[in-house]
């Protein structure tokens, strides 16, 4: 018995059974994953049900920046991060599939304001 | 103890626990002493209080189910397997069979996960470091379950929705299951080993009569502990329980020692029950069809309704009532853990030792969140 115990001590010293060295290797996050989201402003259809749903009203309806209102005339979702509970019903929603959830879970920041997320951002670079 | 009743207050003090105290989590006892001994406890609730049942006069049945989840952190699950029963009792919907068997298996999970947090935090509190390590690592693997079904690792966010199950079991979880059950069952034998710790800890502590439990409103592990053979899943099954064969542990001390080994066999039931569901469980829908998709206008249709469950901590209700609007018209939430941490906890605390005030309160499986909820 104390055998055992020590040899499955000195087992777990070296073998690490439960634990990797995170930020050189990491656990790979599964499919489905409810992080930050991916918005498709080109899909989307302005019907304002992803804001309806929210069930921290994190979402609200915004018009597009000035430069680009000619192209992108309607309201779109602008999405509080620090008020999102990730919990996928904006996802599930959608008739267009114009919303999803990522994988990406790096949200921590130091600045309150960059938790807000316009919906044109995705396509600021055009 | 009767001594200690008697005596004069005029040389005691008294000692303030909590609330932010992180041996007993968000959750403060002010405790009346002699030396070293309590004369009397005075449960302090309110610095969790989040006013859920406000809250969810204002949202959706589907919004409720992610708000459910915020009950307990330890069992999101199993509140919202309690939700999702009210409303479908309430609409009159009857949820797929697949879903149902998706439904035990999350919730019998949940109670394993839960159950060994027990192990740990009452391993903790009577100063067995080790025990809440090794608790913690081995919860992980349940956590890597849900979060491949649900999206999250605590909160599920409504996987257990009005209607069904949010998701389908994928077959990588259906596969891994019968793993992470294998790593149950050594965690199990770990917590079995031969320690004296904890019964030289736990043996004749905060023993609760059978007479006490019931007048004081014990359910639950702790119930059965002091000897009464009870389970919401045997005397009214929900979902599909009464397909599945699972003993109800029962033992006659009524104290933490009993209580501890009580959680310990229902580990190995819920294992059980877990087996049977993934074997027999059948192809075909996950959710009903007028739920597939999220809708803002599913009127609850006039009535009340009052559903009761088994969670790991106890009985949990929840009771809705309607006028027939989109939002329900009042929600009434009954937590396990309200009795055993107001009653049951000031009852055992008198006449107690302060050191084994962490022992006492941990020995009760109880959960600060969903007693202030």
């Amino acid at each position: 018995m104390t055998n055992g115990i020590a040899f499955k001590i000195f087992n777990n010293l070296v073998s690490r059974p439960m634990t990797v060295r995170f930020p050189h290797e990491a656990i790979p996050i599964p499919e489905g994953y409810r992080g930050e989201h991916e918005y498709f402003i080109d899909k989307c259809i302005s019907c304002g049900l992803c804001a309806k749903i929210c069930p921290n009203r994190a979402i609200e309806m915004v018009e597009s920046p000035e430069e680009i209102r000619e192209r992108y005339p309607k309201t779109y979702p602008e999405i509080d991060l620090g008020k999102c509970c990730f919990c996928g019903l904006c996802q599930d929603i959608c008739p267009k599939d114009a919303l999803k959830l990522t994988k990406n879970f790096f949200l921590s920041t130091f600045d309150k304001n960059s938790t807000i997320k316009p919906p044109i951002e995705v396509k600021n670079g055009e | 103890m009767g001594d200690a009743a008697e005596k004069p207050l005029g040389d005691s003090y008294e000692l303030f626990l909590g609330p932010a105290f992180p041996g007993l989590g968000n959750f403060a006892v002010k405790l009346r002493m002699d030396g070293e001994r309590i004369l009397s406890a005075k449960a302090d609730p309110g610095y969790l209080h989040r006013g859920f049942e406000k809250l969810m006069e204002y949202r959706l049945p589907i919004q409720n189910a992610v708000l459910s989840d915020r009950i307990c952190i330890l069992e999101a699950l199993a509140w919202n397997l309690i939700h999702a029963e009210a409303v479908e009792e309430l609409m009159g919907v009857e949820p797929p069979e697949r879903a149902k068997y998706i439904r035990v298996i999350m919730a019998e999970l949940s109670r394993i996960q839960s159950h060994i947090i027990w192990y740990g935090v009452l391993s903790v509190g009577i100063g067995f470091d080790t025990g809440f390590k090794l608790a913690f690592g081995y919860r992980d693997y349940i956590l890597d379950l849900f979060e491949m079904t649900t999206g999250g690792r605590v909160y599920p966010a409504g996987y257990i929705c009005p209607g069904g199950v949010r998701q389908d079991l994928p077959s990588g979880v259906v596969k891994r299951i019968p793993e992470v059950l294998r790593k149950m069952e050594e965690m199990v034998d770990l917590e079995e080993v031969d320690n004296p710790i904890i019964p030289s800890r736990l043996e004749d502590v905060g023993v609760l009569s059978l007479e006490d439990a019931i007048r004081l409103g014990a359910t639950g592990p702790v119930l059965r502990a002091s000897g009464m053979k009870t389970d919401v899943r045997k005397e009214e099954p929900y979902e599909v329980y009464d397909r599945f064969e699972f003993e109800v542990p029962v033992r006659q001390e009524g104290d933490g020692y009993a209580r501890y080994l009580v959680g310990i066999e229902e580990i190995k039931q819920s294992i059980r029950i877990v087996k049977q569901a993934l074997r027999e469980m059948p192809e075909g829908d996950f959710i009903a069809r007028e739920f597939r998709k999220p809708k803002l206008n599913v009127r609850l249709p006039e009535g009340e309704v009052y559903v009761r469950n088994e969670i790991g901590r106890g009985e949990a209700g929840l009771y809705l009532v309607s006028n027939g609007g989109t939002s329900p018209y009042r929600v009434k939430i009954r937590g396990p853990s309200f009795l055993h941490m107001i009653p049951v906890l000031e009852h055992l605390l008198k006449g107690a030792q302060i050191a084994d005030v962490p022992a006492i309160y941990w020995s009760l499986n109880i959960c600060p969140a969903d007693l202030d909820r």
